[in-house]
């Protein structure tokens, strides 16, 4: 049984895409009420469902509160997932829309494409390259930059902050993202080009403030 | 010896009958859940808010979920769930009643003792174990999920 | 140029991770190949692409999972059986129940008549009268257990024995709710 197949090759990262056999497994048999399945399902996904959590809402209380209502959510509504998209791709969506319902009632926070980076300011070419190192084998990001890359995802907003996680952190393929988000596969790749884009720019800002500072190289002490 | 024939055919089936009826072997789940409950006012658990409706008629003003538990007895046989401030509940299922009912035995050791008869999705309430603290009391929902 | 940069932006995004048909795939490499600025710029994707990933791997590294999944498991509500699942359940065990009621109840007949009728002719002795009495014993048990659940206060519920040890009392209530209340407290 073919559990692996590999996407297309490119340039970019390669990320396998695991056959959701496991998957599909554990939830039918969390459907029979097999509780150690469902654990086995928290476990599986708890540090993922915390990251993309954490990347939203930017508060570890809060992001740990998220990643365990998002469990429970799974949990209540079992019953409901047919199986027609992975069950990541559904859980996935279960805590973006969580973590938004958060975020609104914290704040008004806008949804829009309204921002205050311009859409025709680009960064000089090779500058984040030069500054971040373009070797993905180099150690640790120092704990400073690693705080400004942080700070940077918090001002997007938030459609090009979720997009920016779900495709960065989780690796999902376009189709899953277009799932996921509900919109067509072109405003998936529009919008991550554009999110893609603002955190350059904003990252720009940073990064000069002390071109030694944040100069990656060799592992954090 | 014909007197001895009948005794021991007798006795052979007796020697049937009660291994059938141990063939089955039945076992009890259980949902105990343990939930805290104070007279101080303050923010309640929502996860309580199932169990609201029974504790609608004293006197506490909050509530907290401390855990929920989901044992599997065998018959005769017992086992213990440990609760907050330092009592247990022991669980014994005395023996499986028709129509998939069971027959409980709790007891919190020190406190109490009682035999109950539940049947599916029955539950009774163990309330009243005080906590060390004495900010609050224990109140036990017992249910009996299923007997197979 | 401004065009040609918006419409090659989001392609080179793509092209970054992968999702490109054949055919954009080679029009974007061929690209590369002429446009150095071009290139860096996929450097930059890449870059950032990395340093995200390692920046939220740091965040969630720092974070203590142990007993996550049971924090979780503690706040999943009783298991509830679905009703078909109650009613397939409830019909085997009253099959089951019925048929070791007929096997018991068969059982019982035919041992008493090993021994009774012999009895009742008249020529059976002390070690049979024994086993007669053991067999009706045994009779009686089949028969209580045969007969309806006693009467209950609560039918999903009922107590049947309380005690209480060292200075507790125990109230024996319902609930306004209809829930059998088992409450304790300490004697004053």
């Amino acid at each position: 049984m073919n559990l692996i197949n590999l996407s297309c090759v490119s340039p970019g990262r390669v990320e396998p895409k695991r056959l959701e056999i496991d998957d599909l497994t554990l939830v039918r048999r969390c459907k029979e009420g097999d509780r150690p399945a469902f654990k086995l399902l928290v476990q599986k996904y708890e540090r993922k469902v915390y990251a993309i959590a954490f990347g939203m809402v930017k508060d570890r209380e809060e992001a740990r509160d998220i990643a365990q209502e998002a469990f429970l959510k799974v949990h209540r509504s079992l019953g409901t997932f047919k199986g027609d998209a992975s069950f990541s791709t559904w859980l996935h969506r279960i805590v973006r829309n969580l973590a938004i319902d958060k975020i609104r009632a914290k704040r008004n926070e806008s949804l829009s494409f309204d921002d205050a980076v311009g859409a025709d300011e680009e960064v000089e070419p090779g500058f984040i390259a030069t500054r971040l190192g373009t070797d993905p084998q180099r150690g640790a990001l120092r704990r400073e930059l690693a705080a400004k890359l942080n700070e940077a995802l918090a001002q997007l907003p938030l459609k090009h902050r979720e997009i920016l996680l779900l495709r960065e952190v989780e690796g999902m393929s376009y189709e899953d993202l277009a799932q996921t988000l509900d919109v067509p596969k072109g405003t998936v790749m529009s919008r991550l080009f554009h999110a893609r884009s603002k955190m350059q720019k904003l990252l720009e800002g940073y990064l000069d403030e002390d071109p030694l500072a944040f100069a990656s190289g060799g592992d954090e002490g | 010896m014909t007197q001895l024939l009948r005794l021991f055919a007798a006795v052979s089936l007796l020697a049937v009958i009660l291994p059938a009826q141990a063939l089955a072997a039945p076992k009890a789940t259980v949902a105990i859940d343990i939930v805290q409950a104070s007279k101080e006012p303050g923010e309640n658990d929502p996860r309580v808010a199932k169990f609201r409706s029974q504790f609608a008629d004293f006197n506490y003003k909050s509530f907290k979920l401390v855990a929920s538990r989901l044992i599997t007895v065998d018959e005769k046989k017992a086992t213990t769930v440990d609760l907050a401030g330092g009592h247990k509940l022991n669980v014994t299922f005395t023996k499986a009643e028709p129509n998939g009912r069971a027959r409980l035995k709790l007891s919190v050791p020190g406190v109490l003792d009682t035999t109950v008869s539940l049947k599916r999705d029955g539950s009774v309430l163990v309330g009243g174990p005080a906590l060390p603290s004495g900010n609050g009391v224990l109140f036990i929902p017992v249910t009996l999920v299923e007997v197979k | 140029m401004t065009n040609e940069r918006e419409e090659i932006g989001p392609l080179l995004s793509a092209y970054g991770d992968g999702e490109l048909s054949p055919v954009e795939q080679r029009r974007i490499e061929a690209l590369l190949a002429a446009d150095p600025e071009l290139a860096q710029r996929l450097d930059d994707q890449l870059a950032l692409s990395s340093a995200l990933v390692k920046s939220l791997d740091a965040e969630v590294d720092e974070i203590d999972f142990s007993g996550f999944a049971d924090e979780v498991m503690a706040k999943l509500p009783p298991p509830t059986v679905s009703l078909a699942s109650r009613i397939r359940t409830f019909f085997e065990n009253a099959f089951e129940f019925r048929k070791l009621q007929v096997a018991l109840g068969a059982a019982t007949v035919a041992a008493v008549a090993v021994v009774t009728v012999p009895y009742l002719r008249g020529d059976v002795g002390e070690g049979d009268r024994i086993a007669a009495l053991v067999m009706n014993g045994q009779g009686q048990e089949a028969d209580r257990t045969a007969s309806a659940a006693p009467p209950a206060l609560d039918p999903s519920a009922s107590v049947l024995s309380v005690e209480t040890a060292g200075d507790y009392e125990t109230m024996l209530f319902k609930t306004s709710a209809g829930t059998t209340i088992i409450y304790v407290r300490e004697v004053q």
